[in-house]
């Protein structure tokens, strides 16, 4: 069966059939859980982030008037969705540290230097600033051009090249520190 | 540091992929001999390699999340309407103007009128064929029995007939759940019991509807307590219907119907508790007499006795 459209199934959310929410969220969810990792730092709370986001979505879903436009809007929809979550959960927020289970992946060839310079970068890249850290993980781990990023963030496409930049400044910094 | 500064801005066109082959040479050359912009090369370098660090979950983890998030939307209503009252009103960057006052008005006021209009009429056929429309919607999207049955919609009394080699007639009954809080007395109450109390299957849950029958007076209640009283299969729920029918005032319909009770129930303590409520009403001693006096001797002695009592004193 051919796959249908986003623009289609958005169609049909507006009408009010969630099971076409459920298949515009199947296949989306992996983009939109970076995203909330990006926020959230840990496993669970970037799940729970990215079920708040597919509400959000699902709420505001008849002010989207270009159904091909579904992702950029959802991603710019996350990105707003986890900055009003770093607000709400602050204190926690800054209790955390992100997910062990990154540390887990990369020990496991940890004999490498290489791998080890990874590991740090890594650290240094989830203790520094969100806005920092998404532009990032966009640009680096999602490939995502800096017009979309700027999209997603909000932003001109000056500040989003100013932002990784100026990530790269202090992720040079940090490993340097370190090492 | 000012040369540094002019290949900063080479960087950030690498970073951004904008980079031409001549700068990018130019870049090379300078970090060869610059530490800063040489470790910067590197740091960008090392990301640029890395595979995404952050690890998806299971499919489990995500399939679950989708059911949480399809859960609430089903106990929520449609998306909101992309002209949202309340934003608009808590725009604070428009100022408050007499036509809006008077326009917000009008609609509120038209939509009262209309639901007057619409109040007590039979669903449209536009009704009709967008509801269709919707089951047909979720039907689509639906590929195993365990959606299925998840699905909102109850289809009951289904008749199926061949029109044609292609095509089915199917006749069903739709029903979707819905979750309502209302007042005991309330009209949309009385509607749903006194259907559910004739139609409804499982005998405890007839009778449970039967406790809730407190809207005293109402018309569909008494009819459908009358109905059970003569029809129900179930004792239980026959003593029931005449336990809640003695809080109505007796007329000549519930006294009909305890007269056949009295005649033709198969079960002796619905008879028993009829000639209670008979007698506890004034009914002519004759007429429970004549009655009981067209039944077998000997069969329901205990009637018969009860029903004597009542006639000698």
């Amino acid at each position: 069966m051919q796959e249908r459209s986003d623009t289609s199934l958005i169609d049909d959310v507006k009408k009010g059939v969630p099971e076409a929410f459920d298949e515009l969220m199947r296949r989306y969810q992996e983009p939109v859980y970076r995203i909330a990792y990006g926020f959230g730092r840990n496993r669970e709370n970037a799940m729970d982030l990215t079920q708040e986001i597919f509400m959000k979505a699902y709420g505001k879903i008849n002010h989207l008037h270009d159904g091909g436009r579904f992702l950029p809007w959802l991603r710019t929809l996350a990105h707003r969705e986890g900055l009003n979550w770093i607000r709400k959960y602050k204190k926690q927020y800054q209790m955390e540290n992100f997910d062990e289970s990154i540390h887990g992946i990369i020990g496991q060839e940890d004999e490498n230097l290489a791998m080890a310079h990874r590991h740090e970068l890594l650290n240094c890249l989830f203790s520094l600033n969100t806005r920092y850290r998404l532009a990032v993980v966009l640009r680096y781990f999602e490939n995502m051009p800096i017009r979309e990023i700027a999209d997603t963030m909000q932003c001109s496409e000056a500040m989003v090249k100013n932002l990784l930049f100026r990530s790269l400044c202090r992720l040079k910094t940090a490993l340097n520190v370190k090492q | 540091m000012d040369r540094c500064k002019t290949h900063h801005h080479h960087i950030m066109k690498l970073i951004s992929g904008e980079i031409s082959p001549h700068e990018q040479k130019e870049l090379q050359d300078h970090a060869a001999g610059c530490p800063v912009c040489s470790a910067l090369l590197n740091t960008d370098k090392m990301l640029a390699e890395m595979t995404n660090p952050i690890e998806t979950p299971a499919q489990e983890a995500f399939i679950s999340m989708r059911q949480s998030v399809l859960r609430q939307i089903r106990n929520r209503r449609r998306p909101k309407n992309a002209f949202s009252l309340t934003e608009w009103i808590s725009d604070r960057k428009r100022g408050f103007s007499w036509q809006y006052a008077v326009a917000t008005l009008l609609i509120f006021f038209s939509g009262f009128l209309t639901h007057l209009f619409l109040a007590g009429t039979e669903p449209t056929p536009q009704a009709e064929a967008a509801l269709v429309d919707h089951i047909e919607q979720t039907a689509v999207y639906h590929t195993s029995l365990e959606q299925t049955q998840d699905s909102p919609y109850r289809f009951t009394d289904l008749q199926v007939e061949r029109l044609n080699e292609d095509q089915l007639t199917l006749s069903f009954t739709v029903s979707r759940h819905l979750k309502l809080i209302r007042q005991k007395d309330d009209p949309i109450i009385s509607e749903i019991l006194a259907q559910a109390i004739i139609n409804q299957n499982a005998t405890a849950a007839r009778i449970s509807f039967l406790d809730h029958t407190t809207a005293q007076g109402d018309p569909r209640i008494k009819e459908a307590l009358l109905i059970a009283l003569r029809t129900d299969p179930s004792a239980a729920v026959r003593l029931k219907a005449l336990e809640r029918l003695q809080t109505y005032p007796i007329d000549d319909d519930i006294r009909e119907t305890l007269l056949q009770v009295l005649q033709a129930d198969k079960s002796v303590s619905v008879r028993l508790i009829a000639i209670d409520y008979l007698t506890g009403q004034n009914i002519e001693k004759e007429l429970i007499g004549e009655t009981l006096g067209s039944q077998q001797e000997g069969k329901y002695a205990a009637i018969r006795q009860k029903a004597l009592q009542y006639i000698r004193y």
